[in-house]
């Protein structure tokens, strides 16, 4: 046996954690004779959500839902902050844009388009192309390098989780952040949303929690859902193995009668998570009544900027607002049903604009913009498991009778 | 966007590590103190948000073994498949 210390965890990981189908073949052992039990204790259906899109991108790719036995259900819950991150702070970035300051975004979100127009532009990425400053950054670091270096007034399109609120925080409080860079301020929180899918959905019994969130936060943060509904919950990591390790996790605890939180993702997570992140983020923030993209206000959801730091704050600086809760408008385009896929309530197929007005090539709405959006993912690696659905598409019907 | 990128830490430096991301050599901003050359980490949109643990590595197989020995006690699975399990598990480990 190798010592550990001498072992390349990339290469490890991909071994076992990715191109193993004979582990994988095992795994998917346990779980058909775990869910065999199951089954014979009066269980016919089981439902299974993830808050991650790495993870439905995982388990599309991949196939696993084609592999999984009948009855095991698997549903994408809010895991993609580009597709939740609502149309008024689209909106701010273009017109910030088109005024002459430049805008750093992360590509993600470079196509996102807002509901309303604003001078004819609908994206980011139309605003450049009307002239309006825009710069797609890969990093925080990239957009901070580029203002020091350019000297320009610049706002930087803050989208993201957990996982990526550290960086803005931490830019801050080590004072890295220019005075002429402000942040549109669009952070959310993952656990509120995610007891929010359940209780709207309903009928969820287990949770593959969303790993690299939980490097910040911790596996703590999923107890409150484990315990108050009782689910199985897993902090799982990104490979197939993993997804399938958990999913046989859950069953496990299911069989057993437990609803505890485990954290299959040892290897990235612990228990109370990255506290130095953790600390920089509640210095720089508060947590507040947040909006979602077409689906309305979710209480203690979203990250703002607190009072020592509101200089840093792009709406504060600009006029902008955010909206309460009876001014909070529906900020979907008509037809649009990301707000339903979002929380796991429908797939993506059953969106009647999924692939024909609404592509890959030309997303309308924000789901399908996204590399984490369940509908760009179900377009771009639908698997056999999906055929079925593709079939109801009505231009591939159409094309068949041909 | 919340994809996390495994590298290999090169140089640590007062603001900056440079990582590895297997052949790619990228400067990013760290969330962690204790980082060293060496170590591999989780990087997110140009920050550190992990280290990944050795120890903790083999970790997330424990569920599994913890399952397939109460379906062999139950008789739902043979001792010989356990073992073909453990083996392929530790497989990659072997000189």
């Amino acid at each position: 046996m190798k010592g550990l210390e001498s072992i390349d965890l990339r290469r490890a990981t991909n071994i076992l954690f990715r191109s193993n189908r004979e582990l994988a073949l095992k795994i998917l052992k346990i779980i058909e004779l775990t869910w065999a039990q199951l089954k014979k204790s009066g269980y016919e259906h089981l439902r299974i959500m993830n808050f991650c899109g790495t993870h439905e991108w995982t388990t599309t790719r991949y196939g696993l839902r084609s592999l999984l036995p009948e009855g095991i259900e698997l549903l994408a819950g809010p895991g993609c902050p580009v597709c939740i991150t609502p149309s008024h702070y689209v909106e701010a970035a273009i017109k910030l844009s088109l005024e002459g300051v430049r805008v750093y975004t992360y590509g993600d979100a470079y196509k996102l388009p807002s509901v309303k127009k604003i001078n004819g532009v609908k994206s980011l990425d139309e605003a450049k192309a009307s002239g309006g400053d825009v710069v797609v950054v890969y990093s925080l670091l990239d957009a901070i390098r580029d203002v020091v270096k350019n000297r320009v007034e610049s706002t930087f399109l803050a989208i993201g989780f957990e996982t990526t609120y550290p960086a803005y925080a931490l830019a801050i409080l080590k004072e890295e952040t220019p005075e002429n860079l402000s942040y549109i301020v669009a952070g959310r929180l993952t656990p509120p949303a995610a007891e929010y899918a359940v209780e709207r959905v309903g009928g969820v019994d287990g949770v593959i929690a969303p790993g690299h969130v939980s490097t910040i936060t911790g596996g703590e943060v999923w107890i409150n859902l484990a315990e108050k509904y009782s689910i199985p919950t897993v902090v799982s990591g990104f490979e197939p193995i993993d997804v399938l390790l958990s999913i046989a996790e859950i069953l496990k605890q299911k069989s057993r009668g437990e609803a505890r939180v485990v954290i299959e993702y040892a290897r990235a997570v612990t228990w109370s998570g990255n506290v130095n992140a953790k600390k920089a983020i509640n210095e720089v923030f508060e947590v507040h009544d947040a909006a979602w993209r077409g689906i309305g206000i979710i209480p203690k959801s979203g990250y703002k900027l607190r009072e020592e730091y509101r200089r840093f704050d792009a709406f504060d600086r600009y006029g902008f607002r955010e909206p309460t809760r009876d001014e909070w408008c529906y900020d979907l385009l008509p037809g649009c049903r990301c707000g339903e896929v979002i929380i796991g309530k429908i797939k993506p197929s059953e969106c009647s604009l999924f692939m024909k007005k609404c592509t890959p090539d030309s997303p309308y709405g924000p789901c399908m913009v996204s590399s984490e959006g369940t509908c760009r993912i179900h377009a771009l690696h639908t698997n056999v498991n999906n055929i079925d659905e593709i079939r109801k598409i009505k231009w591939i019907e159409n094309s068949n009778h041909q | 966007m919340c994809w996390g990128v495994y590298g290999k830490v090169l140089e640590v430096s007062e603001k900056y590590v440079k990582v590895d991301f297997g052949g790619v050599v990228r400067e990013v901003l760290s969330s962690l103190d204790d980082i060293s050359p060496g170590d591999y980490v989780v990087v997110h949109a140009g920050l550190i948000i992990s280290k990944l643990s050795r120890e903790e590595f083999l970790e997330s197989f424990k569920y599994i073994r913890e399952i397939a020995e109460k379906l062999v006690e139950d008789g739902e699975l043979s001792r010989e498949e356990l073992e073909e399990m453990n083996r392929i598990i530790s497989k990659w480990l072997e000189e």
